[in-house]
């Protein structure tokens, strides 16, 4: 009986994080780009007329949403929509998500 | 020996059940498959074949093109994908987080989360049976109903009357009937061109409603909007006869497209999960029902507001709802979710606008963030530009289709 509970007290001694390191919240750069993926095709890749995002810079994914985030109004449509989902991006988000996608300079 | 704990059952071996597969609940699957791979996902959809809303409306123009607006679900029976049962289901059982199928199984789980859609709630309009169901054909389930409409429509003579019955608020879809009622307008200019197509409206004001009546007012002097102050409030159809009937008149069209009022399935009403309301509501942290502990509600049968009912806004509940459903399981506070909603709505098929949305929870309740939300820009503002700038925003709505089909079930039309 003692034998058989061993491998338990051992997981049970581990932090208890271990167990649940399968089931961990996304993060917020995850979320997000989940959210960009479903316009701009799987990981990002580009679907028709939506861009590509994966491949290009990171730094001028970064300077693209900046420019949306800092002028909606120069915004024309099609970016009219990008401008608006820039607009409540946390700056580390908006840099993460860049780095997400983009390649290095 | 005490029962184990809803934790202990919990952790990367929870389960989560979920009803309905169309972009809320096939967004939701996927989502947490892809964020955690061990959770057990199971999905019951109608063994019906189903065809996606979005772009059913160009099918009313090429009605060949309805094929590759189906959804055949293959990539659900790959290694890793959610478990999908295709079954009719006869009740929920909102306490024990159980569906009941016809069959008789019954199934549970950890986290049970209902996007069933919309129910048409026909026995709201004054007179219409099989009859007026046959006559008037609604196509706001896309599908053989759209075929019936596109073939209705090439039956019209030239100067002809067509009339279509749009309901108040809320329902499927909001610029949906505007959309159609371009492209039928459209469609009418160049192969009956003295046909006049005739709103019928249950409201005065609708989304996106100055750019639409600034496209039909430069394109299509064949189409008349009525809104409800015009006494365009629809009072009684006659499938018999063909009649329309408003407030202030009655119409006899060669064509009729009523679509009629609508709210969350049967099946969710009968459980109790609508407090009487006709339609589901919703915490906005993880769509949780507040009348039913672990159940959540996604897509058009929930009160989202002010979240559309539209396909982007269920793709993005089911992602929200995914992460709120493993924070749940995690025994972890859920993250603030991220709602967004794009709107594309074609005023000719070379010709797109949109409106874009986006959502925070403040004080428990679901808001508009301003900075977030707006439309495309005017007729006026554009000038010359506008045929290039619509252009673009319509191959940008075809775009965002192909990108949303893979996204929510894993697959692509037929030409991708």
């Amino acid at each position: 009986m003692a034998r058989r509970c061993l491998p338990w007290l051992a997981l049970a001694s581990l932090p208890l994080a271990a167990p649940l390191l399968a089931l961990e919240p996304p993060s917020t750069v995850a979320r997000w780009a989940a959210a960009c993926n479903g316009c701009h095709g799987p990981e990002g890749r580009g679907s028709g007329a939506m861009p590509a995002l994966r491949g290009q810079s990171a730094d001028a994914l970064a300077a693209k949403l900046q420019q949306w985030k800092d002028d909606p109004a120069a915004a024309t449509a099609p970016g009219h929509v990008m401008a608006r989902f820039s607009a409540i991006l946390e700056p580390e988000t908006l840099r993460a998500l860049a780095d997400h996608y983009g390649t290095a300079p | 020996m005490a029962p184990p704990s809803a934790a202990s059952s919990r952790g990367s071996h929870a389960s989560v059940l979920i009803l309905g597969a169309g972009f809320a609940g096939a967004s939701l699957a996927w989502a947490l498959k892809r964020w955690a791979p061990n959770l057990a996902v199971t999905v019951v959809a109608a063994p019906e074949r189903y065809w996606t809303c979005p772009f059913s409306n160009t099918a009313l123009l090429a009605p060949t093109d309805l094929g590759t607006l189906e959804v055949r679900y293959d990539a659900f029976s790959g290694a890793g994908a959610p478990t999908l049962i295709r079954a009719r289901v006869r009740a929920v059982e909102p306490e024990h987080r159980a569906l009941i199928l016809e069959d008789g199984r019954r199934l549970t789980g950890d986290k049970l989360v209902l996007a069933p859609g919309i129910e048409l709630a026909t026995e709201a309009i004054d007179g219409y049976d099989d009859a007026a169901a046959t006559r008037f054909p609604h196509a706001w389930e896309a599908g053989p109903e759209s075929l019936r409409l596109a073939e209705r429509l090439r039956a019209v003579p030239d100067g002809g009357l067509v009339v279509m019955t749009i309901p108040p608020n809320p329902y499927r879809c909001p610029p949906g009937p505007y959309e159609r009622a371009s492209l039928l307008a459209w469609w009418l200019q160049r192969h009956r061109p003295r046909t006049k197509l005739l709103l019928l409206d249950g409201k005065d004001r609708f989304t996106k409603d100055a750019l639409f009546k600034a496209a039909w007012e430069a394109r299509y002097p064949n189409l008349e909007w009525q809104g409800l102050s015009d006494g365009a409030g629809l009072r009684r159809v006659d499938g018999k006869t063909g009649l329309i009937e408003t407030d202030f008149d009655r119409f006899s069209p060669d064509l009729g497209n009523v679509i009629p009022p609508q709210r969350a399935p049967a099946l969710l009403r009968r459980a109790g999960l609508d407090g009487g309301q006709g339609w589901c509501p919703i915490e906005p942290t993880g769509f949780e029902s507040p009348l039913a502990k672990d159940v959540h509600i996604l897509g058009d049968a929930a009160i989202a507001n002010p979240m559309p009912k539209s396909a982007f806004a269920a793709n993005s509940q089911g992602k929200a709802c995914a992460a709120a459903l493993i924070a749940d399981l995690a025994g972890v506070p859920r993250p603030d979710p991220i709602l967004l909603n794009t709107c594309y709505s074609l005023v000719a098929p070379d010709a797109g606008i949109a409106v874009v949305g986006s959502y925070a929870v403040k004080g428990g309740r679901l808001e508009s963030v301003a900075a977030g939300s707006g439309l495309s820009p005017s007729r006026s503002a554009l000038g010359e530009s506008v045929t290039t700038v619509r252009g673009a925003e319509a191959a940008h709505a075809r775009g965002w289709y192909e990108s949303i089909r893979v996204d929510a079930f894993r697959e692509g039309g037929p030409r991708s």
